[in-house]
């Protein structure tokens, strides 16, 4: 009778530490950080495990995605630079086709509601179907992914012991994907430690916060520093792209030229900047908005009359821009490429 | 011996999910080009009218199949989303079990109408990644914009002003105005075995393919042509 309850209590013990690192490894792949609002992404129906992340991870970096194997997501979304194509006005894909817009950067995507700049894909999910079927990105398929994973000789194994026993598919891929992308917060920037008061800005830095408040912050709404919205910000239409942003998907013409309004955190690293990378510098990006708007119907109701701003006023918003930098994002060794088989 | 059990319990019951017994409603979908059959498990169905119809690729998806006695619902499939495949003859055939159904015990399994939509629903259609036969890898589903293809036509027909009078429609669109969801409600008489039957000549009839012979997006005209295609459903009897 004692040994059974001691094998009972002992069972009982090793069920509870269990959960609790299960429970504690589930917390750190994504906590919601101080201030911030409830994520969009609807976690219920994919559920967030280690093992899940780290599939995503290794899938994310895996050239296997593309036609001929050459190129994976890091291709246009590399870590260092925010998850973006760094240095390329336009980013290029599979065989060095140019696309048309410069890549967006990654990162607190679960507070997103569409994808892309003109917001064509309505979930997460579904985001990676896109630049896989694009011919000038991967030029693949997702039948063909999932028919080369399943032939693989560890994605087997792998996709086994997140989702049990079962055929690799389309959904597992696209889940597996997303909970990785989930994990990409960045909320760790100088801006927020001034927030919860563990320092402070510098004179030149708080100034630039405040023109921020006075004239960016309608558009860029903290903490995200995007309202999740479609603007047109006044840019003049490239003849040669003939990009029309939005109205390509809504057929609306109230949404002429609108784009998704980008958040501003690591800004330092994400350039080049604007859907199409035309603007190479900060410096450029606020000359746009002091002198460069373009009046059209469409035109974002914020920028009706110029941003006036002078040039000790730029030095200083852009001193505050580089407060959104978040080393522990841009440099965290849980979002690089898996070094080696990950188990 | 427990084991050997439930191996063949897990086998009788799958067998009894396969076929059709007296506690099983079948509906049977019957593609039909006028008074022929369109089978295209061994190739393209060619027909012999004067629009020299060729027919590569007939998909759809049916979902959310009710059975009604009058206005009450009497059964409402749970997680109802059928793909349709002319190509398949499996996907043919959708089975009910009459003891899910309301007064289904007694063996009567009364009911009068069919209802069920042709196309995917808005709210699956902005839910994520999803299983079975709504897993993008099934092709019928957009990648360079979010949403379903609710129906893939592909052929040759002399009323397309195409090259080669091809014809490609890929019917979707789940936001307003370009909501092409249809619901269908039919009237049966048979409630054992019942035939549902889409006419495609009923529905090529109804289409202008001299301006509309190529539909790729969701538009106001893949949402007229949800509506023929959606007419074109009806019961037969055996």
């Amino acid at each position: 009778m004692n040994r059974l309850r001691k094998i009972a209590t002992i069972f009982a013990l090793s069920l509870l530490a269990m959960f609790t690192v299960a429970f504690h490894n589930d917390r750190l792949l994504f906590i919601v950080p101080d201030g911030w609002p409830a994520p969009v992404y609807d976690f219920s129906k994919n559920e967030l495990t280690q093992e899940k992340v780290e599939l995503g991870r290794k899938i994310f970096y895996d050239p296997i995605l593309s036609g001929n194997n050459t190129v994976s997501c890091e291709n246009c979304h590399s870590p260092y630079t925010a998850f973006t194509h760094v240095d390329h006005a336009l980013s290029h894909g599979i065989e060095d086709r140019i696309g048309t817009r410069n890549s967006p950067a990654l990162m607190n995507l679960a507070w997103q509601s569409s994808f892309m700049r003109d917001g064509a894909i309505n979930h997460l999910d579904m985001q990676a179907l896109a630049p896989i079927s694009s011919h000038t990105e991967m030029d693949s398929d997702i039948s063909d992914v999932v028919k080369k994973l399943s032939a693989h000789d560890e994605y087997p194994k792998l996709f086994a012991a997140v989702y049990g026993r079962g055929e690799i598919t389309g959904e597992k891929i696209l889940k597996s994907l997303s909970a990785f992308m989930l994990t990409l917060i960045s909320g760790s920037s100088r801006y927020d430690s001034v927030g919860r008061g563990l320092t402070s800005y510098t004179t030149q830095e708080n100034n630039g916060y405040q023109i921020f408040k006075r004239s960016c912050s309608t558009c860029h709404v903290e903490p995200l520093f995007t309202n999740d919205q479609f603007m047109n910000n006044g840019l003049p239409a490239d003849s040669a792209l003939a990009d029309l942003g939005r109205y390509n998907v809504t057929k609306n013409p109230a949404d002429f030229l609108k784009f998704k309004v980008p958040t501003l955190r690591n800004i330092e690293f994400s350039f080049p900047y604007m859907h199409d990378g035309r603007f190479r510098n900060l410096s450029q990006v606020l000359n746009h908005y002091t002198t460069g708007i373009v009046q059209s119907i469409s035109l974002a109701e914020q920028l009706q009359y110029p941003i006036r701003l002078t040039s000790n006023e730029k030095v200083d918003l852009t001193a505050f821009l580089l407060t959104l930098t978040d080393k522990s994002f841009l440099f965290n060794p849980r979002f690089v490429a898996p070094r080696r088989p990950t188990r | 011996m427990r084991n050997l059990f439930a191996i063949v319990f897990a086998v009788c019951m799958a067998h009894a999910k396969a076929t059709a017994n007296d506690s099983e409603i079948v509906l049977n979908i019957r593609c039909v080009y006028g008074e022929h059959q369109i089978d295209l498990s061994r190739g393209p169905f060619q027909a012999n009218d004067e629009l020299q119809t060729q027919i590569d690729v007939l998909r759809f998806y049916l979902s959310d199949i009710q059975l009604l006695q009058n206005d009450s619902i009497v059964y409402r499939e749970p997680n109802s989303f059928h793909l349709v495949d002319a190509s398949l003859t499996g996907s043919m055939r959708i089975l009910v079990d009459k003891f899910n159904m309301n007064g289904g015990k007694s063996g009567k399994a009364p009911f009068n109408k069919i209802r069920f939509s042709v196309g995917i629903d808005s709210a699956t259609n902005v839910g994520g990644a999803m299983a079975g036969d709504l897993d993008p890898t099934r092709g019928m589903y957009w990648t360079w914009q979010s949403g379903y293809i609710n129906v893939k036509l592909e052929g040759k027909s002399k009323k397309s002003s195409a090259a080669a009078h091809d014809f490609q429609l890929h019917l979707g669109g789940y936001a307003e105005p370009n909501n092409s969801l249809q619901i269908v409600m039919i009237r049966t008489k048979e409630v054992n075995n019942v035939t549902i039957e889409l006419d495609v000549k009923k529905f090529i009839d109804a289409v202008n393919m001299g301006e509309n012979h190529h539909v790729m997006s969701p538009s106001l005209f893949a949402v007229l042509l949800s509506k023929f295609f959606a007419d074109a459903f009806s019961v037969k009897s055996q």
